[in-house]
């Protein structure tokens, strides 16, 4: 087996996607590929259906650029991060009428409370509310997204 | 044989709904910045979905859902996530497929992929 297919103990469980594309429902679909792509998705379909469900319930975009969404469904293996950068923005029903840049997507299992659930993306939501992670999250790698996403250096 | 994926999205949309439904999340995801002014949009996007269903699995659904606060639980390394007892291997899915199944141990609908 060669090396490069030695799975990392110690991967970080999130991955940052350039998005080529401007609407809302195809850059979900790319974000969501790109969760199966790294193992984490058990039914991409369903996925998809319930990250369109999610911004039908209200949108996602909580203003200055960024949107923040999020399912718990049975369709997903582990928890994981996506951040998606779409430097040319696009249309999510933001509350300030500005198309979004920095699209994160948490995922969660099933069976992770509603509590757990809701304090993750709490920490992510006090972060993204900051100038400074924001503007880091947009040229960070991987590992520093990760920790601006728990609330580590906000 | 039923269509399994209307069942998966059914329970995702049911975690949801209890999301927004919950006030004490409601507010949470409130405080966070977001608006919750869909419910009743994904009411009718629920019966749509139950409008695919097989009526047995549906019920089945239902009831587990009432009963255990999900209407769906995974299986896993053939193992019932809900009451932990070993399910026999003739009622496996052919590898690569998902399916509904029943828990003859505690009567949890079970999604097996």
């Amino acid at each position: 087996m060669a090396i490069a297919e030695v799975p990392s103990v110690t991967g970080t469980p999130l991955d940052i996607l350039e998005l080529r594309h401007r609407r809302r429902e195809t850059v979900l679909q790319q974000m969501a590929a790109a969760a199966a792509r790294n193992g984490v998705v058990r039914d991409l379909d369903s996925l998809v259906a319930v990250l369109v469900r999610r911004e039908r319930l209200g949108t996602t975009a909580l203003g200055k650029g960024v949107a923040l969404t999020h399912a718990r469904s049975i369709s997903v293996v582990r928890p994981f991060w996506i951040v998606g950068r779409a430097p040319k923005g696009v249309e999510w029903a933001a509350p300030d009428g500005e198309p979004v840049q920095l699209i994160v997507l948490y995922l969660a299992h099933h069976e992770q409370s509603q509590a757990s659930h809701l304090a993750r993306l709490g920490a992510a939501a006090q972060a993204l509310r900051l100038q400074r992670p924001r503007q880091r999250l947009a040229s960070s790698d991987v590992a520093t997204a990760f920790g601006l996403l728990q609330g580590e250096g906000s | 044989m039923t269509d399994v994926r209307p069942v998966v999205e059914l329970h995702d949309l049911d975690q949801l709904l209890m999301l927004a439904s919950d006030e004490g999340s409601a507010a949470a995801l409130r405080r966070m910045g977001y608006t919750l002014g869909g419910v009743p949009a994904l009411v009718r996007d629920r019966e749509r979905l139950v409008s695919r269903i097989e009526r047995r699995w549906l019920g089945w659904y239902e009831r587990s859902l009432g009963r255990f606060g999900r209407g769906l639980t995974l299986v896993r390394h053939r193992v019932c996530q809900g009451c932990f007892v070993t399910l026999p291997t003739s009622a496996a899915p052919p590898p690569g497929e998902g399916h509904l199944h029943l828990c003859e141990n505690c009567g949890r609908l079970l999604y097996w992929s």
